[in-house]
């Protein structure tokens, strides 16, 4: 495991530090490592930082789940009733 | 002592009357039970013990009874009463305490009165207090709860193994859709969507195949003109009532996997969508026959774009009432997989019911039988309404032939854009070079999209043919198995025609190498040997009896998006390394089969390369 950082950038420039680990679970943005982004540490979104901060929690939720066998151990992951549609089409193109 | 011998089998001599005994089955058993009997309550068992016990022949049964019960019985008579102290002096006596006296806990050693309850620790030889009795309890009790859970989740795993399902995180995608499902009443409280974004969530939910009864509500409101559903396999025929009763202003409505779709529907949407324009659906197998007459008999609507996929149910009177009805109106008709369509004659009708040069998109794919759609039927549907013909596909008519294309398709359609003929294997290679020789005559603006999967028979010279006409404009194309295609072919077209290379190959031509070659076809020629441009050449010249040395003009493939060039084995590392320089816009291109295509080829970052064998996922 390693302790690398990546920023996600919102498109109204909020920032959002997390370790690589987490980003890269999202398969796009595993892909975009590959490219200039992976050279910066930087992943400039288009997604609003309302939402980011949901997928973020989502990175973060997914990455602490991921091994658990047990179903019944994982709680539910609860997300904004209003930001649901918009979260679905960032989602979608996170391919989360 | 033979008696004691018995079970194992062996046996020494006998008297007679042994053998009378065993035979008739006579044993000394009850004597043998009343003897433990007596020897239990230690009355007359002396008697017992003074008989001789060396009788052999043993008449006497008693005797014999006697040898090892009165052992036991001399023993007993003196510990007759000591029972207790007897497995008492497993431990020290010393320890020994009566119930009610004083004792010091094993465990603690603190000192406490021994009462019933207490416990006797077999491994420390001694009692414990209660309270270090609780805590061993409480210990036990733990243990035994940590393996039931451990026991459950053993089972829990087991069982999703069984069941072929691992637990796994639900997506995010899957939580936003369950969040909209649960609210799709309270609309407000989705907040505010687009038109755009409400088709993009439309697509996300069918891809998601998440699209019911509940979530479809959401996108019906009355001011929608276009509604496409692309999954529609969970919404009931209730939800397809209230499309028809909410959204009356609908212009276009596409139903993919409409199974559901029922008779009852298509006569409610009669006369609830006056301004139905296009309806296009797929695998609407419930809707009959004659209610897909009366839908085209009694329907307001000005329908002028009809598809129609997968459902056996459309049958030959479907089409001729279709055709009669609104066959002057069309502009897009699109019949697939139709198998209640098997009549040569109603197919026939398509020409004559269209109106002149009004239909702009046509497809005829794959018929329920071959020989349904033939050359005649394409080019006499062509002569009619090629003129305004954008779209054309005849995927899986395999009864097409050359003249589809040199008199139906190069005389006839001025503003193709797209052409799909998959599976056309009589399709030749000089016919395709001749008829796009020949459109490009009439259509100036070339093909957007071409389709070839599968045409087997064509070759070198057809694909330069579509390329010197449509190159400049294709933007997707598929070649997928058209396996004669030579490496050095596809080396060349993309090769500059200033190149040494080149230049080298033009020059030998002139020089006479193809002399005293038959016209052997250039297939024949499969690009074993042909490592690089040079080698090209000397591979050629090296064995002159093989094939003819062709020269091919560049090729400019400026828009090239997609290229799909599937199991055709002339392309390799090379030739992708070419295609990847020389199109600057191509994004993806399939190589599935080629195996000399590798991961070693070197490409531009943004080009996706699907289908690399021993790619590493």
């Amino acid at each position: 495991m390693s302790l690398d950082y990546v920023t996600l950038i919102s498109s109204d420039n909020h920032r959002f530090v997390v370790l690589k680990d987490v980003a890269l679970i999202s398969p796009v943005l595993r892909n975009s490592e590959e490219f200039r982004e992976g050279e910066t540490g930087q992943i400039i979104l288009d997604i609003d930082a309302e939402i980011l901060e949901v997928v973020v929690e989502y990175l973060h939720y997914s990455h602490k789940y991921k091994d658990q066998v047990d179903a019944s151990v994982v709680p539910e992951f609860k997300i904004p009733t209003q930001l649901a549609l918009e979260l679905l089409v960032k989602a979608d193109f996170l391919d989360l | 002592m033979s008696r004691r011998t018995r079970n194992t089998g062996v046996r020494g001599p006998n008297s007679a009357l042994t053998e009378f005994l065993r035979v008739e089955g006579i044993t000394d058993a009850f004597r043998q039970r009343q003897g433990r009997q007596r020897a239990g309550s230690g009355r007359g068992s002396g008697a017992v013990s003074e008989t001789p016990e060396t009788d052999a022949t043993a008449t006497n049964g008693t005797t014999s009874l006697a040898e090892t019960p009165g052992a036991d019985v001399s023993n007993d008579l003196s510990d007759d009463d000591n029972d207790v102290e007897y497995r008492d002096d497993l431990f020290n006596p010393d320890d020994f305490k009566q119930l009610g006296q004083e004792d010091t806990c094993v465990d603690c050693g603190n000192p406490f009165t021994l009462t019933v309850y207490s416990r006797f620790i077999e491994a420390s030889k001694g009692y414990i207090c209660e309270d270090c009795n609780e805590l061993l309890r409480k210990k036990e009790r733990n243990v035994r709860k940590t393996q039931q859970t451990a026991r459950k989740r053993r089972k829990k795993v087991a069982k999703a193994l069984l069941d072929k399902k691992t637990v796994r995180i639900a997506s995010l995608q899957d939580i936003c859709i369950r969040a909209i499902s649960s609210h799709i009443e309270d609309v407000d409280a989705l907040g505010d969507i687009g038109q755009t974004n409400i088709n993009k969530i439309l697509k996300i939910l069918s891809k998601n195949r998440s699209l019911n009864d509940s979530t479809v509500t959401l996108f019906l409101n009355p001011s929608i003109k276009v509604l496409e559903l692309w999954d529609c396999s969970n919404v009931t025929s209730d939800s397809f009532n209230k499309i028809a009763a909410y959204c009356s202003q609908l212009e276009s409505l596409t139903l993919f996997m409409c199974g559901q779709l029922h008779n009852d529907n298509m006569t409610y949407f009669i006369d609830k969508l006056p301004n139905l324009k296009k309806l296009a659906l797929n695998g609407p197998f419930l809707i009959s026959t004659p209610q897909w007459v009366d839908f085209f008999e009694k329907a307001e609507s000005p329908l002028e774009q009809f598809e129609v996929r997968n459902t056996h149910r459309f049958g030959n009177d479907s089409l001729i009432s279709l055709l009669e009805r609104r066959g002057n109106q069309l502009t897009l008709l699109k019949l697939s997989r139709l198998d209640g369509l098997d009549s040569e004659p109603v197919y026939g009708l398509i020409p004559q019911y269209l109106a002149p040069s009004r239909l702009e998109e046509l497809e005829l794919s794959h018929p329920h039988q071959a020989n349904l759609i033939d050359d005649d039927l394409l080019i006499h549907i062509l002569a009619t309404t090629g003129e305004t013909i954008k779209y054309l596909n005849v995927d899986g008519c395999t009864q097409l032939t050359d003249s589809f294309l040199t008199e139906g398709v190069a005389k006839f359609c001025p503003v193709l854009e797209t052409l799909s003929m998959r599976n056309l294997e009589l399709i030749t290679n000089e016919g395709m070079r001749d008829a796009f020789e020949e459109l490009g005559q009439i259509n100036y603006g070339g093909l957007l999209s071409i389709d070839l999967t599968k045409c087997t028979g064509l070759g070198n010279e057809a694909i330069e043919a579509i390329f010197k006409h449509s190159g400049k404009t294709l933007v997707e194309a598929s070649i997928n198995s058209v396996n004669n295609l030579t490496n050095s072919f596809l080396v060349q077209i993309l090769t500059d025609d200033k190149d040494e290379s080149k230049v080298l190959i033009q020059k030998s031509i002139e020089d006479g190498v193809n002399d005293g070659i038959d016209e052997a076809p250039p297939m024949e020629v499969d690009g074993d040997e042909e490592g690089d441009d040079e080698g090209d050449l000397e591979a050629y010249s090296s064995q002159p009896t093989k094939s003819k040395v062709v020269f091919y003009l560049q090729q400019s493939l400026p828009l090239l998006t997609k290229l799909d060039v599937g199991f055709v084995r002339a392309f390799d590392d090379l030739v992708l390394e070419k295609f990847s320089e020389e199109c600057p816009k191509l994004a993806i291109v399939e190589v599935f089969g080629n195996n000399r295509c590798t991961a070693k080829a070197s490409v531009r970052d943004d080009l996706l390369v699907i289908g690399v064998q021993g790619e590493n996922l």
